[in-house]
């Protein structure tokens, strides 16, 4: 009975996971018993404790006195915050600079090339750091603050811009016109990969049609210098500009070399067929190049995505509380280390495999039909 | 192979019609590498030219000229009354109205074989999307596979492809439709069914002209056969002179191997 194969395997892989269970078991047990020697106390009740923490500046509304689990959300809202901006925009910019590089004009050619060089041989913690000192050495001081665009002042102390808010009359019209807009755009993504001419505008005219008939007004709050500081509009501070230009400056590199890599994949003989039917360059990256070099792209730039979260822990370097800063205050505040490392790991992990479902399910939904 | 009860009537010409392509003192170079040498061609409308030569003798460059896929660097171009320049608007105009079927079809994977023929009548001749699907419908029925409308072209056989990628030029009505070895990368026996469909829009008085080794289209279809080595144009002449007297050495050592 011994010699039969599958017999075997199972027993072996009982003893396998017997060994494993064990060795797991021990450690478990003699950590205990050393944080309790210690009168080190362990559990996850501390969470809903005051934290008595500061945290420097949050996309959530936090108070000191707010709870442990409180603390922890805020720090994972502004490194979700920013991973999700600098994905967008390093996404957003990287088809650009990827495309341009295969551009035949040598100057936009060259600078992209230069962008992509630069982001990809330097460590993105010494680019951090580099554009932080930036800010004492380049910039002036509030009261001179320059003005590059109306409404936008830049100086030490960051960047002001003006707030947009919106007032609604109706808003339950407008709900109703995003929301036909919305369902329009889907169904025509659905039924067709790509959208005929006139339908994305007529799209948009929904959505302007619907914000004209439910009488919206926009306000926007402009800054104003008061002598010492300015009111109004929006602050970002020198931390945060920091660490999001730094990180968009920096993907957008590696995002470049994957679309242009992308591009290429795709063979010469789709350009061509597409230039003997007539239609223009744009078109026939926009209809026929892009939408095949997607299915190449995407596992590479998951892998790119994930990058950025694990990335956005270099903000403790410019003094960002992202979720990893606020967790080290959190631990050393409360001496729940264990509990505080179990914490990361697992949100750092489901941060990530969410990411890569997407990404999967993105892949399978574009996937080539062959035979 | 192929029927040769097709009656051959030469194409009637108006002199003051202008001719559909005309080439003129054509010259192309790769670098230093000289590969179109003074190319003079008059192509009339309701042609059908045959390009044959040994490979590498430039018979697909200079096809691949008369819709600028490749610049030429000395000489004229002129198609359908209009010179080649480095215009882009008026080039991208020009190759609307020339169709081109590729070696290896060229059809675009993504996209179903009906949207494979209606991407271009709707984004470049701003068409409808019903009359495009209506169009392409009715060349898809005329190259026989009107049941592949909704497939992708990874689940068509090479000679379907092919097909398709016929009709996909024909949806554009092109005044002229460039063949670049139509059957080369095809299995033989999906040969026939593509050389056919060609056979059938030459009777209908396409302007054609058509680089392949088929000599038996050659002789059943074509008005002229130039033969073309080294990058020049060695002999033209109509078919049934060519096969049975050629005048050149080359010709004669180029239908000895490939006839044989």
């Amino acid at each position: 009975m011994l010699s039969d194969a599958r017999t075997r395997s199972i027993i072996i892989q009982c003893a396998l996971v017997a060994v494993a269970a064990a060795f797991a078991a021990l450690l478990v047990s003699t950590t205990f018993a050393n944080l309790r020697a210690r009168g080190i106390p362990i559990g996850f009740d501390f969470l809903t404790m005051p934290s008595r923490i500061v945290i420097s500046e949050a996309i959530l509304t936090y108070k000191s006195r707010d709870p442990y689990y409180w603390a922890i959300a805020t720090g994972l809202a502004n490194t979700v915050f920013i991973s999700a901006v600098v994905i967008v925009f390093s996404s957003a910019l990287g088809l650009v600079v990827g495309i341009t590089r295969l551009s035949s004009n040598p100057l936009a050619a060259g600078t992209c090339r230069v962008w992509v060089e630069v982001a990809r041989n330097s460590p993105p913690i010494v680019l951090l750091i580099f554009l932080y000192s930036l800010w004492w050495k380049v910039l002036p001081p509030v009261g001179e603050a320059l003005n590059p665009l109306p409404g936008v002042y830049a100086s030490m102390r960051g960047f002001v811009v003006p707030a947009v808010s919106m007032d609604v009359a109706t808003p339950g019209l407008l709900v109703i016109a995003l929301a036909l807009a919305l369902a329009a755009a889907g169904w025509a993504a659905a039924r067709r990969r790509w959208l005929p001419p006139l339908t994305a505008p007529a799209i948009l005219a929904v959505g302007i049609a619907g914000l004209w008939l439910a009488d919206a007004k926009f306000f926007v709050d402009w800054p104003t210098f008061t002598g010492s500081n300015f009111k109004g509009g929006k602050d970002l501070t020198p931390e945060l500009s920091t660490i999001l230009i730094g990180l968009i400056i920096y993907t957008t590199g590696f995002v470049a070399e994957i679309v242009r890599g992308g591009v290429l994949s795709v063979g010469r003989g789709q350009w061509d067929a597409g230039h003997s039917l007539g239609l223009p360059r744009g078109k026939i990256l926009r209809l026929i190049i892009i939408p095949q070099m997607l299915r190449v792209i995407v596992p590479p730039l998951n892998s790119q995505y994930i990058n950025v979260v694990k990335n956005s822990t270099l903000a403790i370097a410019v003094g960002y509380p992202d979720f990893l800063a606020v967790m080290n205050t959190i631990i050393s505040k409360s001496s729940h280390s264990i509990e505080g490392v179990f914490i990361i790991l697992g949100v750092y992990l489901a941060l990530n495999l969410s990411l890569s479902s997407a990404a999967n399910w993105y892949n399978r939904r574009i996937a080539i039909v062959e035979r | 192979m192929l029927s040769s009860a097709l009656k051959r009537v030469p194409p009637m010409r108006d002199p003051s019609d202008p001719p559909a392509i005309e080439m003129a003192g054509m010259n192309k170079w790769y670098g230093n590498f000289h590969v179109l040498k003074n190319i003079n061609l008059t192509v009339h409308r309701g042609e059908k030219l045959v390009i044959c030569g040994p490979s590498g003798s430039g018979k697909s460059t200079m096809i691949r000229c008369i819709n600028r896929l490749e610049e030429h660097q000395q000489g004229q171009i002129v198609v359908e009354g209009v010179e080649l320049s480095n215009d882009l608007k008026q080039i991208d105009v020009i190759r609307s109205d020339i169709g081109m079927v590729f070696q290896h079809f060229n059809l675009f994977p993504h996209l179903t074989i009906l949207e494979n023929l209606t991407l271009a009548p709707i984004w470049v001749r701003r068409m409808r999307r019903g009359q495009a699907e209506q169009t392409a419908m009715h060349y898809l029925e005329r190259v026989k596979i009107p049941d592949q409308a909704h497939t992708y072209p990874g689940q068509l056989s090479g000679g379907q492809q092919q097909r398709v990628a016929i009709a996909r030029a024909l949806c554009m009505s092109p005044k002229i439709i460039l063949f670049d070895e139509p059957t080369s990368a095809l299995d033989p026996e999906m040969v026939k069914e593509v050389l056919d469909t060609m056979v059938a829009l030459a009777e209908d008085g396409m302007t054609m002209l058509c680089v392949t080794h088929e000599m038996g289209f050659a002789r059943q279809v074509a008005d002229r056969v130039v033969f073309m080595d080294q990058g020049e144009i060695v002999e033209m002449n109509t078919p049934s002179e060519f096969f049975s007297h050629p005048r050149h050495q080359r010709s004669k050592l180029f239908l000895a191997q490939i006839l044989n």
